[in-house]
This record gives C-alpha cells, structure tokens and sequence, in this order.
C-alpha cells in the first residue's frame, strides 16, 4: 500500500477550512470586545489595520506567487485578528503593521501558504515585534483609559504584572480582578473566563482536537501548581500565571494551528506536553516576560517528527499485536487438531 | 561539585543558548551545503566536534603565553589559524600512515572540519569569555555537540519542507536559511539579547 | 586560433558567472557566516570585502602555483600552504580596515578573521590547481566581486532598516526595525536575497530564451 505523506489541514468531517477558520472567529470577537469595552476604539483599529496588513500581503505575495487569491482562504485574517490581542492597546500601528507583514511574507508564503506552515505565523511576528520593539509591544496602558484612536497615545504606560513575576516579585491586584481582566495587560490575554469561553466554544465546534490542549494544560496547571516561579502558594501562582501570561491564549489559539499541529492524536499529545515544557523553561530562563511565542516556535520544529514517529510506533505496535494474535489462533488450531 | 555544575552548564549554554550555528551562524555552510549526505554530515559533525574541542583546549592552554604580547590583537587570529594548520597536518600525516584508504575517502571533510568558523570561532571564543583551560574544552565541545543538534533540527527542517509547496524562488537554500533564521529567532526569547561576535 | 579565442571567451564567461549566476554566497551557500552575522552595516561590509578580496586572490594565485609542484606533494600539504598564506594575509588587511574605520575590527569580533577560512577558497583551490596562474586570478577577481555584490547589498539593507541610516549618515526613512540587525534577521535577509537572486536570473534565462528563439525565426 502506498502512503503518501499529506500536509495539514486534515478535515475529517463535512465541515471545510473555511468553516474551520470561521469559527475561529467568532471565538476571537468576544475577546474583541472585551478589548473594545476596555481600551475603547483603539483597540478595534488595530484590529483592523493588522487584518488589513495581513490581506494586503497576503494577496500580494499570491499575485507574485502567479496564484489567484481565493476569496473563501480567510486564513490571513486570522492570522490579522490573532496578533494584536496579544500586543499592548498602546501599541503603535506600524508595529502590529509590520509584525503582520512578516508573519504573511516570511512564515506564510516562503513555506508554501495556506495549510502548509512550518511555524505558526502569528507566532512568528509576535516575536519578530517583541525582539524589534519591546518597549512599545510590552508597555501598557491602564483598563478604561480613553486612548487616542490615532496617534501617539497620550496616557502613562507601565509595565503589567507579568512584568512583576518576571522580575521575582508578587503582582498586588485583586483576585476578583485577575478573573475579570481589568489590570494591565495584552488587550485579549487578560479575560481568562473568556478565554476558557472560547476554548469551550472551539472544541464543541470541533474546530480544535482536544489533545494538544489537554496534555498542554494539565501539564502547564500542575508545574505552576507544584512549582510556582515566585513566593507564593500554588493556587494563588496559577491564578497570577494563567491571568498574565500568554500561554493561556497561546495554548488555545497559537497551538491548535491546524498548518503546525500533527495529525495523529498520540503525535499531538506529545506535540501540547513538549509546547508546555518548552514554555515552563522559557519562562524560568528566559529574558522575557512573554515568551510563549518563542516557545512555540521552538515547539513547530519537532512537530512534523512527532507525527511520523508516532505513526512508526503506532505501526509496530500494531504489527506486534498481529503478530501476537496469529500465533496465539495458530496454537488453538493446534490445540483443536 | 561545584566544578561540575560549571560544566555543565557550560555546555548547556553552548549548546541551546547560545548555539553555535543558530546563535552565531558559525559553520551554517557545511550544515545547509556541503554535500557529504545525511550519514557523512553526522561523521563530519563528529570529526568536527573533536576539531573544535582540541582547538579550543589548545587555544585555552595559549591564552596566557599570548597575552604577554605586545601586538597580541593583531597576531593571535594568524597564531590560532597556524595551530589549526598544523594541527591539520599532523591528523592527515598520521592518517595517510596508518589508514591510507580511510583518509582518501574522506580528505574533503577533514579538510572543512578544521578550515572552518566553527573551528576558528571555538578558539576565539575562549579569549572573549576569559575561559580557563578545562572551560575552554568544554566550550569547544559544546560547539561541536551543538552543531550535531542543529543537524538533527535541520534534518527535521528538510523532510518537513519537503512536503511544502514552497515557491521556486525559495526552494532550497533560501527556504533553508529563512528556517534557521526562525529557529534562530524563537532561541533570542532566551537569550534576549544578541551576543557579542 | 579562432578554436583558441573561442575557449578564452568560454573560461571567460564561465568566471563572469561567478558573480551572479554562480554567486558564491547566495547561490552557492558558501562563506554563508561572515555574510549572515557580519554584514549589518555598510562599514562591516566593505570591512568583510576587503579581507576577503585579500585572502581568497593570493590564496587563489597560490593554488596555481601549487599546481605546478610534482604530483608527489600531497593535497593537504598544498592546503597547508594555503592556510598559512590566508592566515598571514589577515595582518596588512586588519591594517587597511582601520584605515578605513578605527573600530572595523572591534565591530566584526571573531568574523573578520573567521573569512581567512572561509570556505570559497577551500573549495576552489583545488581547482585552481590545475589552471593558469592568470585565469586563477581572475577567478579570484570574479569571486572576490560575487562576494562583494551580496555583502554590500545585505549590508546596506540590514543598515537601513535597522538603524535608519547608510554608512552611519541619517536618511529620511522614518521607521526602523533594530530587530534587523541581529542574527536571525541576517539568516532571513541572505535567503531572501538568494530567492530574489534566482527569481531574476530565472526571469533573465526565460527572457534571453524567448530571444532566440524569436531570431532563429526571423533566420528562417
């Protein structure tokens, strides 16, 4: 039998990519809300200025690929729609501009475009932005300030309390705030109970598996449980952690990549476990506050060689157990003659 | 103990952190062009890594006799390239004696593994980072462990890619460069900074 | 006579391709490290070309001589040679970089002298072995120019867009990307220029292809 190797996305069931990628969306407005309820206008220009780059890039690079661009491929909007949530609100346009053109142009299109990413682009140009302008991407503005829509923003930015546990410290907010989102923050990361809201909505939908993410979290949950980055009780660590860290929406959005994600259930169990190792290590020493992104990156280069060694062992498995299974029905036939 | 966890984490460093061939790009050409194939590219790492791990114990033991020069700036990159030479002559004199029909096989790779940034880039890395002598061969250990790690990454890389629908322009050299580039730029999320050259 | 112009104009053609078409950095991936790390400003470019040029001709030159030694030296005393040469050749070049930039030699670290064994005379100097000590220099010229190309368009790319500025002058670009300087910038920029680089030459074979073809027509 011949078995030809096949890129993702592997849709299994009648619903198609773009159906996939819609429901990606709309679990991403909610979270476009929030940010529009908590930092006004601004929020939702850089949304769509980012949606813009990507689309314009997007086609661009189509045109002078000699491809047609195909109204129904909305994966650039996603890519648009993902990025800046995970940005500051004060965040200058052209950086979520630019970050968006290299995430489309050098991660997208050089690895061959839709469904066929090597790394996961919006990942990518996070990094890109974070390693160009940490000041602007990490700087960020308090909850219901009204930010100029364009412009330089005008209020005072800090540093959120991602920062504090980066730094060794304990953030001083209110629990009842952690769990509402209103401190400083990436505009989409702080709503935690939206955040599992949309994770509830993706996984019913069936647009995300459930593997990567379990194995993802459980193993996320328990080292911040058993092992918290600063002094303070377990519960109270993963409340801090999960609240301020990117790796809450990472591990929803960014992770279940179906261009990046392996195919095989056993190959993204492993492929969720090594994301979240690769994120405890680059958060403990790591020189960044927000490293789940690079972690990801990181994470992508393995995932390719999950899924064909997890086929290898699923095949020789199954051989053994053939194996296993004649002998035993050629004992019996010979127990019987 | 103490000594130990030193080590080790030296070679910790030399390994992921700071990488010889995602970090600094040293020998990045053998890696993506040479065309000694998957099992002569592993042979090459190997003869590689004691390359640089030889070259840096050397260059870690001379440290101190070259600092006492007047003009040691100037000198010490043509004195670590004549150790390397001679260095070169003596393995390919011993091998030409004992294992004629080894050594014409694979004089090629001999030649890359010493004449390389890799090799260079080991010694002189042990003067920027004041290492001592024990530290200096394990830092060129390091290096030479680290560029077997990004051929395992880089194997990966390939079969992967192989399945892209990559654009002509791309394909190749390019696409592989812009791969390592990306590995190169999720590592920066632990180092932070861009290290000294 | 005109069966030996034919072979001049032949080798001629074939070295001129070494600076595009078999363009030694982005094409052929060779002295990939110097190009990806070094190349961030235009001084470290003409800094990289400079040594360059000074170790790969002479070694190059070298190597034809070596040719004419009796064929029982072996090849890696010849490579010894040629070391030691590039190695030597590194101090009247580390004197010229500060003539053109005092602190050339500082900004570049480990690379400047890392081209004394860069891999394009490694692998050409055998073959230059079996040629004529001119047409070993001018393969080295050709290289040497192939080199430069790439280096100086990498370098003024990365300075331009990482610090807004060329050779060290402020230009109106009114938005920069530090990022670009670093590393993993550089291997992105090199295989993005190499992709470039055959793109044209591709676009360049089909052209020329069509205008054969279109006189052979005419011919006929």
């Amino acid at each position: 039998m011949l078995q030809y190797e096949q890129k993702a996305p592997y849709v299994r069931n009648r619903d198609s990519a773009f159906t996939f990628m819609m429901d990606v969306v709309i679990a991403l407005l909610p979270l476009y809300f929030m940010a529009f309820y908590f930092y006004g206008f601004r929020a939702l220009m850089m949304g769509l200025f980012s949606v813009a780059a990507a689309v314009v890039s997007d086609v661009v690079c189509l045109l002078l690929e000699g491809k047609k661009p195909y109204l129904r491929d909305i994966s650039s909007v996603v890519i648009g729609m993902i990025l800046p949530l995970m940005m500051s609100a004060a965040t200058p346009y052209y950086v979520v501009v630019s970050a968006e053109v290299f995430a489309v142009v050098f991660v997208k299109h050089v690895f061959g475009g839709v469904g066929q990413s090597v790394f996961n682009p919006a990942a990518a140009g996070f990094a890109f932005a974070a390693a160009c302008w940490p000041s602007q991407v990490f700087s960020y503005p308090a909850p219901f300030s009204s930010l100029e829509v364009f412009g330089p923003v005008s209020q005072t930015l800090s540093n959120g309390p991602s920062w504090n546990l980066f730094q060794g410290g304990v953030p001083t907010i209110d629990v009842l705030d952690l769990l509402l989102g209103k401190f400083m923050g990436p505009m989409g990361l702080t709503n935690i109970l939206v955040l599992a809201t949309c994770l509830f909505y993706l996984l019913f939908r069936g647009a995300i598996g459930w593997q990567a993410p379990l194995s993802f979290f459980a193993i996320m949950v328990t080292a911040m449980l058993c092992f918290p980055r600063v002094p303070e009780s377990g519960p109270m660590s993963l409340v801090h952690e999960a609240t301020t860290g990117m790796w809450v929406f990472g591990g929803i959005f960014l992770l279940n990549e179906p261009g990046t994600l392996p195919k095989r259930s056993s190959a993204r169990l492993a492929y969720g476990a090594l994301a979240a190792v690769f994120t405890i290590l680059f958060q403990r020493f790591g020189q960044m506050e927000q490293t789940f992104a690079f972690a990801l990156l990181l994470t992508n280069v393995f995932g390719f060689t999950l899924d064909r060694n997890s086929e290898r062992l699923l095949r020789q498995l199954r051989r053994a157990y053939l194996a296993t299974r004649t002998k035993h029905s050629e004992k019996k036939s010979a127990q019987r003659a | 103990m103490g000594t130990l966890v030193n080590i080790f984490t030296l070679l910790l460093t030399a390994l992921v952190l700071e990488n010889a061939v995602f970090s600094r790009a040293l020998d990045i050409t053998s890696l993506l062009v040479l065309p000694f194939g998957k099992r002569g590219l592993r042979l090459f790492g190997m003869i590689l890594t004691g390359t640089t791990t030889i070259a840096s114990l050397i260059a870690g033991l001379l440290n101190p006799l070259l600092g006492r020069w007047e003009n040691v700036q100037y000198l010490r990159p043509v004195v670590y390239i004549v150790i390397l030479t001679l260095l070169y002559g003596c393995v390919c004199f011993l091998l030409n004696w004992r294992k004629r029909d080894w050594f014409s096989g694979h004089h090629s790779m001999i030649t890359m593994a010493f004449f390389n940034c890799a090799a260079y880039g080991a010694m002189a890395l042990t003067v920027y980072s004041g290492f001592s002598w024990l530290e200096s061969a394990v830092s060129g250990l390091g290096i030479g462990l680290s560029f077997l790690l990004a051929l395992f990454v880089l194997e990966q890389g390939r079969r992967c890619m192989s399945i892209c629908n990559i654009p002509k322009a791309f394909r190749g050299l390019p696409s592989e460069l812009v791969y390592v580039g990306l590995i190169s730029l999720s590592l920066y999320g632990l180092v932070g900074h861009q290290l000294a050259a | 006579m005109r069966q030996e112009q034919n072979t001049v104009k032949k080798n001629l053609r074939k070295e001129l391709d070494l600076i595009f078409v078999q363009n030694p950095v982005l094409v052929t991936g060779l002295a990939l490290a110097p190009a990806v790390v070094g190349s961030f400003t235009m001084k470290n470019g003409v800094g990289l070309c400079l040594v360059f040029g000074m170790v790969t001709i002479p070694v190059l030159v070298l190597a034809s001589f070596l040719g004419m030694l009796p064929e029982k030296v072996p090849q890696y005393v010849r490579t010894m040679a040629c070391a030691l040469l590039a190695a030597l050749m590194l101090i009247p070049a580390r004197m010229l970089a500060a003539q053109i930039a005092p602190n050339l030699f500082d900004s570049l670290g480990m690379y400047f002298s890392a081209v004394a064994l860069n891999t394009v005379w490694l692998v050409r100097a055998p073959l230059c072995q079996e040629k004529k000590t001119l047409w070993s220099l001018w393969e080295g010229v050709c290289l040497t120019v192939g080199f430069s190309l790439c280096v100086m368009a990498v370098s003024t790319v990365r300075e331009l867009l990482a610090y807004g500025t060329l050779w060290g002058k402020a230009t109106a670009l009114p938005l920069k990307f530090p990022a670009v300087a670093y590393v993993f910038a550089g291997f992105i920029v090199v295989g993005t220029a190499a992709a470039v680089l055959r793109w044209c030459v591709d676009r360049c074979h089909d052209i020329l292809t069509l205008i054969r073809r279109q006189q052979k027509k005419w011919r006929a």
